[in-house]
């Protein structure tokens, strides 16, 4: 009788244990890999070349000049946004910007931009709706 | 612009003299304009997309002031160094389109450490020659219109080192395609007119490429907001001195 008794609650057990667990587990995300660089605060910053300006395509040169473009960043980038020629001197600029001009990039213009947690880089849009939609992707 | 706009108001002055280019000729303080120049044939498509992009230095100028105002005007007032305010405005606005932080730089500290406290005419590409070495301090520490020398100190020069030009041009006055592309790059430029015995910075490029429009150096009051068009033997000029990159906190 107590090998049937306990051999029931076994089956109870292992059907509540059935019941409570998820059919459809949503996988673990793997741990989030913070960058140092970008973990500093809110900020963007651009990348380029003076000297090379002239043959930017123009759509890409107004992200530079553009004074709306720039309203945003004051807008979204609430720690600071710079842009910068790859010559630039940071030595007075927050430590941010020496740090994001000091790392390696794969072409010119170069954007960055963090949250404070997370952060992206990468060849600068051709469109100022373009370069938006990739700063407000971590910034709006 | 009417002509009486290029009468000196009251209160201010002006003291652009011509260049001397045996003393200081075109490349020798600072390097030549070398780099690209956008193709004629594309400057109108690029002015009507800047304007519709609000990208001109104007509308630069009008956002990145104190607390996102307007960037002021300088104001020289009676002191006749316009060709110290000029290549200090240029600069100023420089660093308005990289998106440093605003700061009043003080052209009085250059005009008077330029021309060692005498009261004289000079030239732009002058103040230039001095500023990429030195920079332009704060009016923090050396006042707008002030011109005691104890604010000649280490402190001061000290401060205007955030203000170092790192990348600035020579430009061959005549050189229309390199003025035109560096207005159409929102690169300010201090030119000296010696029609008006005046220097002052050039900003934006009008339609058809024969006009542009100025920041003064007389406050914000002149013709409404510091901005005047220059037109017929107003744009003919003796130095230009294009302001690329610029130091900055």
């Amino acid at each position: 009788m107590n090998k049937i008794l306990i051999a029931a609650g076994g089956m109870l057990l292992f059907a509540g244990w059935l019941a409570l667990s998820p059919t459809d587990a949503t996988p673990v995300a793997p741990p989030v890999v913070i960058d140092e660089a970008f973990a500093l605060g809110r900020y963007a910053l651009i990348v380029y070349e003076a000297d090379d300006k002239a043959a930017y395509p123009a759509s890409q040169s107004l992200i530079l000049d553009s004074a709306e473009f720039k309203q945003y960043l004051n807008t979204t980038a609430t720690d600071g946004w710079r842009m910068l020629d790859q010559n630039a001197s940071t030595e007075f600029m927050p430590l941010v910007f020496q740090k994001w001009l000091a790392r390696p990039r794969d072409s010119l213009p170069w954007l960055m931009v963090s949250n404070g947690t997370s952060g992206t880089e990468g060849e600068l849009p051709l469109t100022i709706a373009d370069a938006k939609k990739v700063i407000g992707e971590l910034l709006q | 612009m009417s002509n009486n706009e290029y009468t000196v108001p009251r209160g201010m002055s002006r003291g652009c003299v011509p260049r001397d280019i045996r003393k200081a000729p075109l490349g020798s303080s600072i390097p030549m304009f070398d780099r690209l120049t956008i193709p004629k044939s594309e400057w109108s498509d690029r002015l009507r997309e800047k304007r519709l992009a609000k990208a001109m230095l104007s509308d630069v100028r009008d956002i990145m002031g104190p607390a996102g105002g307007v960037i002021p005007a300088l104001n020289q007032g009676r002191d006749p160094w316009c060709w110290a305010f000029s290549p200090v405005t240029a600069a100023t606005l420089a660093r308005a389109n990289a998106g440093i932080p605003y700061e009043h730089l003080s052209g009085t500290a250059v005009g008077n450490k330029v021309a060692d406290f005498r009261v004289r005419g000079g030239w732009s590409e002058e103040s230039m020659a001095h500023m990429k070495t030195l920079g332009a301090p704060s009016t923090a520490f050396w006042p707008e219109g002030d011109n005691a020398r104890h604010f000649d100190n280490p402190d001061t020069w000290s401060s205007a080192r955030e203000s170092i030009m790192v990348e600035w041009y020579d430009i061959d006055p005549r050189d229309t395609a390199a003025i035109n592309t560096c207005l159409l790059l929102n690169i300010p430029m201090a030119v000296d007119v010696p029609a008006w015995a005046h220097s002052i910075c050039l900003i934006d490029a009008v339609d058809g490429f024969v006009e542009y429009d100025h920041l003064n150096s007389w406050g914000n009051k002149w013709n409404g907001n510091g901005i005047g068009r220059l037109r017929g033997k107003f744009t003919k000029f003796d130095s230009v001195i294009a302001c690329v990159v610029s130091t900055g906190a």
